[in-house]
């Protein structure tokens, strides 16, 4: 490796790799993540052609997960699926990071009237219990993958802005900060080098959770129909007609859900494997 | 002899390596007798008295014996030693803001202690405590039994359980600091109630304080510890009068003096007990060390009635 | 006042500002549809003349402010109009619904808590054992899973295969059973893994060592002494997780086909049934808010410390 790391980085690397949740969700993660980048080129069959005679046959060597009633290959609609996920996750939380990071930090460092107004915004937020807020935005914004994404990272947006003004509240009242405003260092200096950082590890933590998060809530969402829609393969939307094939055909719900499940698993393991060792006060 | 602590050893495992928090402590106490142990923090002295109640983390390894009413306590069975505790030892520890409860009133735990310990009903567990909330001069203790901790100060608080570490009528009472972390004003009166309560009751006690001037108020003997051993250990008057051990001396130039004049630290600080230096712990820091003291470790010995050292310059200069 | 009086009368001042910041929202929700709110709140077979009128009778003409005050006035009542389609008023509809997803919310708590909290306790008392493992991971599983996933194994496994208990509809205790695990072993999850940090957090308290050194014995130390301390934020936790109960049952409800607001409120939005979508999130939202009003009020009552703050 060119880069040399500073020791303590390099302590915190090595206490990562120790972790066994880091390890079992990290690569839960990166398979996620291949099956989502690779899906053109591992899934066997397109994922939105479907041969109606093959209809919802059950698992078997030419269809290994079996098809759905169009008679499309549910393996290739999983790994497809990753990819949808992948889109509406990773995006909508990374709006909502920014978002929330750009708010909540300006509104801790600024204070005053501003900070009282977004506090009380984000509490407003948050009082629409979890799937409810993304729920109420595709009401108004109907379905569809982007409006998913709209969904979703509205959804994650207060809950980044509360933990960035916490961190910076913290931050702000620390000797440094001070020291660097009476020595006339810029807000936008301050902000970015101190504010900042001492922020990440918390986001970090928080982002990897609110992803499983956003995993879940994404499919919610296609599963009652006002989310990704066919033929989009998407995991959730892929079970929103389970209750038909309840008795005839269960694994056109169980394997996409065994997809989802473990993704979700994934994230929630690599988020509390970061905890541990980002956030060591934390640990018991 | 109510405890007779001999070549007691507790160590820890950690990550850097193997803790060796008291080292071969041998120590007795008898009937109504006040031992002061002093040292500062990382001496061992705290862990020396969670040995002695049974305290220890899981995790400690304890070697050597503890002779507690003609009871082994190091073998000791659990449950057999819950029954001790509360009853025939008791312990205050040193931070009253946080040693109670804070969802239980004052009366409830005082209550818990005494019905576990005596069974009986709850007026009397109530009465009792009420006495002694008085003998400890709380004011108003009606009121206080039914106050939770946060409405009584640390002072209160440190009355409140001392009050019930005595209430019955235990055989050792042990301080662990139990004025270090109240106001300096309030310390005195700490220190004059509890004075005033040995004379009044039938029990021991180890009190242990960092301070040497508190030991010599309190005690009737005093052993100075460092780095987990014993290294000097005789009467209160001969403490004073004649301290043998250059860490006493120097323990001693560090107490304030009502005098005013010099306060003179001891230089150099507490050493890793992960990796004690060899030889005498303490020779890095003592201004007599030589050769000898870096390489052999000396014994405790007795150099005069019930005064002993563990000094090669004390044994081999010929002093006595 | 007492200093309880104080801090009850300060939370409950404390949620107005949030719930009229709900209410706003979900006032403009029709202003931030596209298109013209008078036409989405007509019939689709209205005529012009018709949607001027609805405009008319809705105060649609009027000023944003004052649309808001007829709208809360009007919600206060518990008159939320009538739906666009069915020829009910909303509010027919929308009580027996809410009424089904309070009872199953409220199973469902019951089911999270008992076994949350007992699968907390026996983690917390042996950390990093074996038993402390399996219930960790045994947490995270829960959280991790789809919850209408779950509830379509459950339903494979006892209405399918065992043929024990019905895979969906209402009416009598046996259709609440399923949704409600359901919803519960997922609750529990969240409730375990908090009460297994509070315990652990609070067994190595000083307190509780005092306790032990005045020989108080394990039962009295664990269950009162603990686990009294150790509840304090779980109860919070609680709350946000039956709030979390009442947004999940969407997805749980429409799994087993029960009719409840989740239910009402995702059918009333493929209708574009939008008094029905806006009563039925305001209700959830409000519910929600109440109850974590509730629940800090209950904190002060097993909390003495908070009351002075």
């Amino acid at each position: 490796m060119l880069v040399e790391l500073d020791p303590s980085t390099k302590k915190t690397l090595r206490k990562a790799l120790r972790n066994r949740n880091i390890r079992v969700g990290g690569i839960i993660v990166a398979t996620f993540v291949l099956m989502g980048l690779l899906a053109p080129f591992i899934a066997p069959y397109d994922p939105t052609k479907g041969n109606l005679r093959d209809s919802l046959l059950p698992p078997c060597s030419k269809y290994p997960f079996g098809t759905d009633f169009a008679g499309r290959d549910i393996l290739s609609r999983v790994i497809w699926g990753a990819r949808t996920s992948l889109i509406v996750s990773t995006v909508s939380v990374f709006i909502a990071v920014i978002a929330g990071v750009l708010v909540g930090g300006l509104s801790a460092y600024v204070g005053g009237w501003i900070d009282e107004v977004v506090t009380r915004i984000v509490d407003v937020m948050l009082s629409f219990p979890d799937i409810l807020l993304a729920l109420f935005v595709a009401a108004i914004v109907g379905p569809g993958l982007e409006n998913v994404i709209v969904a979703v990272a509205l959804y994650n947006f207060p809950q980044f802005v509360r933990i960035m003004r916490g961190s910076a509240l913290q931050a702000k009242e620390m000797e440094f900060v001070e020291a660097a405003r009476a020595i006339g260092e810029s807000n936008a200096s301050i902000f970015a080098r101190y504010l900042l950082p001492n922020s990440l590890a918390p986001i970090v933590v928080h982002a990897t959770l609110r992803t499983a998060a956003s995993i879940l809530t994404a499919a919610g969402l296609s599963f009652l129909g006002l989310g990704v829609q066919p033929p989009i393969p998407e995991w959730g939307q892929m079970m929103s007609d389970a209750r038909t094939y309840l008795v005839t055909a269960p694994h056109v719900w169980i394997f996409p859900g065994i997809a989802l499940f473990i993704t979700v698993l994934g994230f929630n393991l690599l988020g509390d494997g970061l905890n541990d060792v980002l956030n060591p006060k934390m640990e018991v | 002899m109510l405890l007779e602590v001999h070549d007691l050893r507790v160590s820890y495992h950690t990550d850097e390596g193997t803790v060796k928090a008291v080292d071969s402590v041998t120590l007795s106490l008898g009937r109504r007798e006040t031992l002061a142990i002093v040292g500062e923090s990382g001496s061992g002295k705290s862990t020396l008295a969670l040995s002695i109640i049974g305290l220890l983390p899981k995790t400690a390894r304890v070697d050597g014996s503890i002779r507690f009413l003609n009871k082994e306590l190091t073998s000791l069975r659990e449950e057999e030693f819950r029954r001790l505790r509360g009853d025939r030892i008791t312990i205050v520890f040193q931070e009253p803001m946080t040693a109670l409860n804070p969802v239980f009133t004052i009366g409830k735990f005082m209550r818990d202690i005494y019905l576990t310990h005596r069974g009986g009903t709850e007026k009397d567990a109530l009465s009792l405590a009420r006495e002694w909330l008085g003998k400890v001069k709380v004011p108003g203790p009606e009121k206080v039994l039914s106050s939770y901790p946060h409405e009584l100060s640390g002072g209160m608080r440190q009355r409140v359980l001392i009050a019930s570490s005595l209430m019955l009528e235990p055989d050792l009472v042990i301080m662990d600091e139990p004025t270090s972390a109240l106001d300096v004003s309030v310390q005195a009166q700490i220190l004059r109630l509890i004075a005033e309560l040995k004379s009044q009751v039938e029990a021991s006690f180890i009190f242990i304080t960092h301070n040497l001037g508190v030991a010599a108020a309190v005690g009737d003997r005093v052993a100075v510890m460092y780095a987990g051993k014993i290294v000097e250990m005789a009467s209160k008057e001969e403490i004073f009068s004649n301290p043998m051990h250059p860490y006493t001396q120097g323990l001693l130039r560090a107490v304030p003096k009502v005098s005013g004049g010099e306060v003179e630290p001891i230089p150099g600080s507490v050493p890793s007990l992960v990796n004690p230096p060899s030889g005498c712990r303490f020779h890095p820091r003592c201004p007599l060390a030589d050769e000898r003291c870096a390489e052999e470790e000396p014994a405790l010995m007795e150099v005069g009635s019930g005064h002993w050292v563990a000094c090669h310059r004390v044994s081999g200069s010929g002093r006595w | 006042m007492s200093d309880l009086a104080r801090y009850v009368i300060r939370r409950i001042i404390l949620a107005i500002p949030t719930l009229l910041g709900v209410s706003v929202i979900v006032f403009l929700m029709i202003h931030m549809l596209p298109g013209d709110p008078a036409q989405l709140l007509a019939p689709p077979e209205a005529t012009i003349q018709e949607v001027e009128m609805i405009r008319r009778r809705l105060g649609l003409d009027k000023p944003l402010w004052e649309q808001y005050l007829i709208f809360m006035s009007n919600a206060l009542k518990g008159e939320f109009g009538k739906s666009l389609f069915t020829g009910h008023t909303v509010s027919e509809l929308l009580w027996p619904a809410y009424l089904n997803t309070l009872t199953l919310s409220v199973l469902a708590m019951g089911f999270g808590l008992v076994i949350g909290v007992l699968m907390g306790i026996y983690a917390a008392l042996r950390p990093n054992t074996v038993r402390d493992q399996a219930v960790t991971s045994l947490s995270l599983l829960g959280i991790s899973m789809p919850v209408f996933w779950l509830g379509l194994i459950l339903i494979e496994i006892f209405s399918v295969w065992l043929r024990l208990l019905p895979s969906g509809g209402s009416g009598t205790f046996k259709h609440l059973i399923l949704p409600s695990l359901t919803l519960g072993l997922v609750g529990a999850a969240y409730v375990g893994r908090a009460t297994r940090a509070s315990m652990l957090e609070v067994l190595s308290q000083e307190y509780i060592r005092t306790a032990r050194a005045y020989g108080l014995p394990d039962r009295l130390v664990i269950y009162v002494y603990a686990l009294r301390n150790a509840l304090i934020p779980v109860v919070t936790v609680a709350g946000l997780i039956f709030g979390y109960m009442m947004a999940g049952a969407v997805l749980t409800e429409t799994v087993f086909s029960f009719p409840g607001l989740g239910r009402l409120i995702v059918n009333a939005i493929f209708a574009r049934d939008y008094p029905i979508v806006q009563a039925g999130i305001l209700v959830v939202a409000t519910t929600f808010v109440v109850i974590n009003t509730a629940v800090d009020i209950l904190y002060a009552f097993i909390n003495p410390r908070i009351r002075l703050r």
